[in-house]
């Protein structure tokens, strides 16, 4: 494949109506950046040491063994069945905003297709889990390239309408991995916000690997608008008259207190988080979320918050 | 309730000026669809108060606020009885009384028209004291006497009518020529059918009579062939020696013979120099004081065969007339041959007369001129139309009417009712205090047009 750019604006990937030619196109822009996979070690069992070659990477240098006999060896490793992913798509009513440019659902479809290229290429088991209409909405997590595309399809087929109850899906989401796997969840987060992080927390207890990815739109963080303003809610049609001239400053105050409290709530209970703007581009949010996720820590999965 | 500045209520037009104000001005919020209200406070609208049309309760305050003022400028003034007697206290008037034939008919209170009259007569005069009464049996004809004396009267002036209102007694013609600034009032006083029947004949002694007996609205004519039974007593009072009653008699025979006498409510009586307390009448008589007694006098001064008579009139009287009394007729000598005086009610009698004291014998050719001009001028012919019973309508009536204003250029300093305008302000400023603490309110959403 010809190497593009890894920075395709929104607008222009958004533009395009193959949901599988985005997502492709969006991973081929992150791994022109030679990234590696997020989610590699996980699930790989030590099997054997050889001896150190020069270029190995010194990571899986065994230092102990190199204690002891003063001689250096490299760990390999061996992966072992795939890695599950569920993703869950936030499909309320408020992922529709805004509707002049690219909204954040269009975003998240992009994100999630293209993580589920990304999951399925490297071999692991992909799914996508959402709530439409109050029924769930889901394909369970397989691998292979004909799954991949079954996933892809089901993300392109879905369309923001009405509400969600996140608790539910989220939970629901993680039953369907039948082992340990990674939840991973696209949604502004506007719904249930202390139910959501109980179930985020629930989730990760239970062993998954879980990851908050907050979808904003640049205009929800600006509030670019003035003069008297009736502004409807998208999930429940509340109107709200207001002068956004004089709102201006104490919206941005809350709807920063707001994306702080997520990030810190998600920081505090183990659980990844990133912010995607709909301003960036879906390859470089996605690049830097996994670079941040990717990298070296201390303890497990250390909670770490990446801002794309 | 009347207007000093009436041409101000035009100004009520502008009671639409809030409406139009906000339609054209008023806010419309454009609907912006948001994924979250969450961190919109709906409190942060700018203080002024949003309106929209069906803001009626600010939009009803705006627009009483600009009625009031408009009412405040029109100067208000409510006529109260007692703001009545201080501006009437302010105004001449010339109080005109019909004394013709229908007034003669009853009220529906079973008074005499014409006393009903006369009775709002003085009750005009009582309220504004610097005033005239003219009694006429044809008002038309004293409007423009009425009118002339209004001009050179100070003030406020007022032209006042007291009649039944027949047709013909006055039209806007007549009115035309009062003064511009004075105003009229025309105080129809209501009469019902009248009391009897009335006799008419073509002439006197005429075989050929029409009994007209008026209604409420219609006439009733009996004609009949033959003499009808006449009253024939002597309709004034003569006052002479015992020595002279038979020429008298025979005076008034004579009178009679030659007109009809007819009912009468004047009261003139005729005093020949032989009448044994015509002194003491003499000396207790006072000028004439009544319009209708001037009423008498004209008449009898008018009557042509008196002055013919009294000019080869022998005079028996020497006595110069007293000042305060009328000549009515002189002979060619220029001597007296009558004259007449207020002569008050006697001891036992209610009635004030005309007193004409005659200076020649009792039976005289001058003497029974006499005393057919004075039957004649205290009860002059009626006229049959005066019992048509077809009256100038109300609506007329009203349309003539005219509120006396002050004239231009004069400050009048007796004016002291000032206007109501002022408490009419009070209440603007009232209205525009709750105005104000009603923009001042929390704005609620529906006071704010949604574009959709």
């Amino acid at each position: 494949m010809t190497a593009v750019p890894s920075a395709l604006s929104p607008e222009v990937v958004a533009a395009i109506d193959d949901l599988e030619l985005a997502a492709r196109l969006v991973v081929e822009g992150m791994r022109a950046g030679a990234h590696r996979s997020p989610f590699h070690g996980f699930s790989a069992e030590f099997q054997k040491h050889r001896p150190y070659q020069a270029g190995d990477d010194l990571k899986y240098l065994d230092w102990k063994l190199l204690a002891r006999t003063d001689r250096l060896y490299s760990k390999q490793f061996r992966e072992t069945t795939s890695m599950a992913v569920m993703i869950v798509l936030d499909t309320s009513a408020s992922m529709a905003f805004p509707a002049e440019s690219v909204s954040k659902f269009r975003y998240a479809q992009i994100v999630a297709a293209s993580l589920a290229h990304l999951i399925a290429t490297q071999g692991d088991a992909v799914g996508i889990m959402s709530m439409t209409d109050g029924a769930f909405s889901y394909v369970p997590a397989r691998g292979g390239r004909l799954h991949l595309r079954s996933v892809i399809a089901h993300i392109d087929r879905l369309a923001p309408r009405g509400a969600w109850q996140p608790s539910k899906v989220i939970a629901r989401g993680a039953e369907l991995l039948k082992r340990r796997g990674v939840v991973l969840v696209l949604s502004d987060f506007y719904d249930e916000e202390e139910e959501t992080r109980r179930a985020l927390r629930r989730v990760s207890r239970r062993g998954h690997d879980v990851a908050m990815l907050q979808v904003q739109a640049q205009e929800e963080s600006t509030l670019p608008f003035s003069g008297t303003i009736a502004f409807e809610d998208l999930e429940s049609g509340e109107r709200r008259i207001v002068d956004a001239g004089v709102a201006r400053d104490e919206y941005r105050r809350a709807y920063r207190d707001f994306l702080s409290r997520c990030r810190v709530n998600a920081t505090r209970d183990g659980i990844d988080y990133g912010l995607f703007s709909t301003a960036t581009p879906p390859a470089r949010a996605l690049q830097e979320f996994l670079l941040r996720r990717d990298a070296p820590s201390q303890s497990g999965h250390a909670a770490r918050a990446t801002h794309a | 309730m009347i207007w000093q500045n009436i041409w101000a209520l035009a100004g009520l037009v502008a009671v639409g000026l809030p409406i139009v104000a906000h339609l054209l001005s008023r806010d419309r919020a454009r609907v912006q669809p948001f994924p979250s209200l969450r961190f919109l406070d709906a409190a942060r609208l700018p203080p002024t108060r949003r309106t929209r049309l069906t803001d009626i309760a600010l939009l009803a305050v705006r627009g009483a606020l600009v009625a009031v003022a408009v009412f405040a400028l029109a100067q208000p003034l409510l006529l109260t009885a007692r703001r009545r007697r201080v501006l009437d206290a302010d105004v001449t008037r010339a109080i005109v009384v019909d004394t013709s034939a229908s007034m003669h008919r009853v009220t529906p209170g079973g008074e005499r028209t014409l006393d009903a009259a006369r009775r709002e007569a003085a009750r005009y005069l009582r309220e504004a004291p610097a005033s005239i009464v003219i009694e006429t049996n044809a008002p038309y004809r004293a409007i423009p006497g009425a009118a002339a004396w209004l001009a050179s009267a100070p003030g406020k002036r007022e032209l006042i009518v007291l009649s039944d209102f027949q047709v013909g007694t006055l039209d806007t013609a007549d009115l035309g020529i009062v003064p511009a600034d004075a105003g009229i009032h025309l105080a129809r006083i209501e009469a019902t059918a009248a009391t009897g029947a009335i006799d008419a004949s073509l002439e006197p002694s005429a075989s050929i009579v029409a009994r007209i007996t008026p209604a409420a609205d219609a006439m009733h004519v009996e004609w009949r062939v033959g003499k009808v039974a006449r009253d024939t007593a002597f309709p004034v009072v003569v006052l002479s020696g015992e020595q002279s009653r038979t020429r008298v008699r025979a005076a008034e025979r004579a009178v009679l013979t030659v007109h009809d006498a007819r009912p009468t409510h004047a009261a003139t009586m005729v005093v020949f120099p032989d009448y044994e307390q015509r002194a003491a009448l003499r000396n207790g008589a006072t000028p004439l004081d009544a319009a209708w007694m001037d009423q008498v006098v004209t008449r009898v001064r008018a009557d042509s065969v008196l002055a013919l008579a009294s000019l080869d009139a022998a005079v028996v009287d020497d006595a110069p007339p007293p000042a305060s009394s009328v000549v009515l007729a002189r002979n060619a000598a220029g001597r007296a041959v009558a004259y007449a005086a207020r002569i008050a009610p006697a001891a036992g009698d209610t009635v004030t007369r005309v007193g004409i004291f005659a200076t020649v014998e009792p039976g005289t050719f001058a003497s029974v001129a006499l005393l057919d001009a004075a039957m004649r001028a205290q009860s002059p012919a009626d006229d049959a139309t005066e019992l048509d019973p077809a009256f100038v309508p109300s609506a007329s009536l009203e349309r003539w009417e005219r509120i006396a204003s002050r004239r231009a250029g004069r400050s009048d300093a007796r004016d002291g009712v000032p206007s109501d305008g002022r408490w009419l302000w009070l209440g603007v400023l009232a209205l525009l205090a709750v105005e104000w603490l009603m923009r001042r309110r929390a704005p609620s959403e529906a006071a704010v047009e949604v574009l959709t």
